[in-house]
């Protein structure tokens, strides 16, 4: 019994020192002037591979989300003769919920992963250490560019999974089973509001940008530098920024809503 | 101008619960060679960390080049880091660029100079280890012997005071080591750069050093100049030099329980 309670609280101990870490980690990153000119071309090559490279993937599950609401709500809204409000479901269900949702999810297993990945190979084969004694700050050459390309490429991707998403409902509604799409359109335009809907969801990225980077960077910059450190660091990312989109989806839902 | 580059007074560390160094005191002189020997799992390579400020001592101070680096602020051990340089074991390149941007990566991170001198810096620092072909190749296409040489070129890219060898011998072909003691040597006369060895070939390295200092069991078991150290008397000195087998120092690690015993 003792012994399990001692081990809750080393557990806990440890939890919270690797919170600490994370947020000196983050701190040292962030903090002091951005040399521009040094560091706008990382930022850009940061932003190719976590945003640009992410859209194949983002575009297609939003395509086949909206379509698949598309064809559930029709089905359902045929039944009370509501079908007119197809474009209402669609578009509010996607803006407020499963657009920055879904987009985080699929963020954290494309690239959230893949950095994680990354830095943990750089750790464990010294890279980043022999940054360190080259006077190169590693938190401002690696991870720095990282997480400012993480949050400006989610609320980007996470509009585009909306836009997507969107057009694959009309897809089914209007092209496939016959609703006028005036009023599909309309019904869009009469519920969806600027800042409360489109606001909330660019709020919500922009959270789950933050935490999701955050998250892969630090398991990355933290993990055992061994190859079974590197591979449970790599699920860890996964799985921790899955549940903190989703706790965190549900707060900040609470609060805007 | 201080007469040691590296002057560690006191100094006590440990790791997780393990003694690694207990109160040691060491001077490594300005423009020569001095050599860090010790068996393996002495912690050699924790003492060229401590030195890079990367680990923190629990106790002592270190002072490179006149600035305390044991409590100073990450800004000011980041600009102290550019007077010094590191050849890791591995070599620890960029995989992601080729030789030619490796070498070129600190010129283009701490100065301003145009493409066209960096190209010229490179390629002199590349000629200096005898690479200066290989400058578009990738680290994966290296030999180890190769990879090694590759990162000396990077770690003089910006003519360090001092560089630190982390076992700069192990697993190299004779040839190789060869050309490695040569150019650590040529370094060392050519461009005055103070050098520290750590490693356990002893002969290879005892042919350039100037000073040598013996670690073991967290203590200094003995230094001094190399003459000194090749006629000391001391029996554990004179094992570990000759590697002999039969002498104080033990083969086996101590245990804690016999072992009949554990049998």
């Amino acid at each position: 019994m003792l012994n399990f309670i001692g081990s809750l609280g080393n557990y806990a101990i440890g939890k919270i020192a690797s919170l600490g870490r994370a947020t000196i980690m983050l701190y040292h990153a962030l903090i002091g002037k951005p040399n521009f000119k040094k560091h706008f071309g990382l930022l850009v090559a940061q932003i190719y591979f976590i945003g640009v490279l992410s859209i194949i993937i983002i575009i297609v599950s939003g395509l086949f989300i909206g379509m698949v609401l598309g064809l559930q709500g029709f089905n359902i809204l045929k039944d009370f003769m509501a079908t007119g409000s197809l474009g209402q479901l669609v578009s509010l269900a996607i803006i407020r919920e499963l657009g920055p949702v879904v987009t985080a999810l699929l963020y954290a297993g494309r690239a959230g992963s893949a950095l994680t990945a990354e830095i943990g190979q750089l750790k464990a084969s010294e890279q980043l250490s022999s940054m360190e004694m080259m006077g190169v700050d590693p938190l401002r050459r690696i991870i720095s560019p990282r997480f400012w390309a993480g949050v400006i490429s989610m609320p980007l991707l996470s509009m585009m999974f909306c836009l997507v998403g969107i057009y694959g409902g009309k897809l089914v509604g209007v092209d496939w089973l016959g609703l006028d799409e005036g009023v599909y359109f309309s019904g869009m335009q009469s519920s969806v509001l600027l800042v409360d809907d489109i606001g909330a969801m660019v709020v919500k990225a922009f959270v789950f940008a933050i935490a999701c980077t955050w998250i892969a960077l630090f398991n990355g910059y933290d993990c055992k530098p061994t190859s079974s450190g590197i591979s449970k660091a790599t699920t860890a990312t996964v799985v921790q920024s899955s549940l903190a989109v989703l706790g965190l989806d549900f707060v900040l839902t609470a609060l805007m809503f | 101008m201080q007469q040691n580059i590296v002057e560690i007074k006191n100094l006590s560390f440990s790791y997780s619960g393990n003694v690694i160094y207990d109160d040691i005191s060491l001077n490594i002189k300005r423009g020569q060679i001095t050599a860090i020997l010790g068996p393996s799992g002495t912690g050699k390579t924790t003492l060229l960390r401590l030195i890079g400020g990367q680990l923190k001592p629990t106790q002592g101070s270190i002072i490179f080049d006149g600035d305390e680096i044991n409590g100073i602020s990450r800004q000011k051990l980041y600009e102290v880091r550019k007077k010094m340089s590191m050849l890791f074991q591995s070599g620890a390149l960029f995989t992601d660029i080729n030789v030619f941007e490796n070498v070129a990566f600190p010129l283009r991170e701490h100065t301003k100079l145009p493409d066209i001198l960096i190209r010229d810096l490179v390629l002199m620092k590349l000629e200096a280890v005898g690479l200066r072909a290989a400058a578009y190749k990738y680290p994966q296409e290296l030999s180890g012997g190769m990879a090694r040489r590759a990162a000396l070129a990077r770690a003089i890219a910006l003519d360090p005071l001092m560089i630190m060898y982390d076992e700069p011998f192990v697993g190299q072909d004779p040839i190789t080591m060869g050309v490695l003691v040569k150019l650590i040597k040529d370094l060392n006369t050519h461009l005055n750069i103070s050098s520290i060895i750590v490693t356990h070939d002893v002969a290879e390295v005892l042919e350039i050093a100037h000073y040598v200092y013996i670690l073991h069991n967290a203590k200094v078991l003995g230094h001094g100049t190399t003459q000194e150290i090749k006629n000391s008397n001391d029996p554990m000195i004179k094992q570990f030099i000759n590697g002999l087998y039969d002498g104080p120092f033990a083969f086996n690690l101590k245990s804690q329980t016999s072992y009949i015993k554990e049998l």
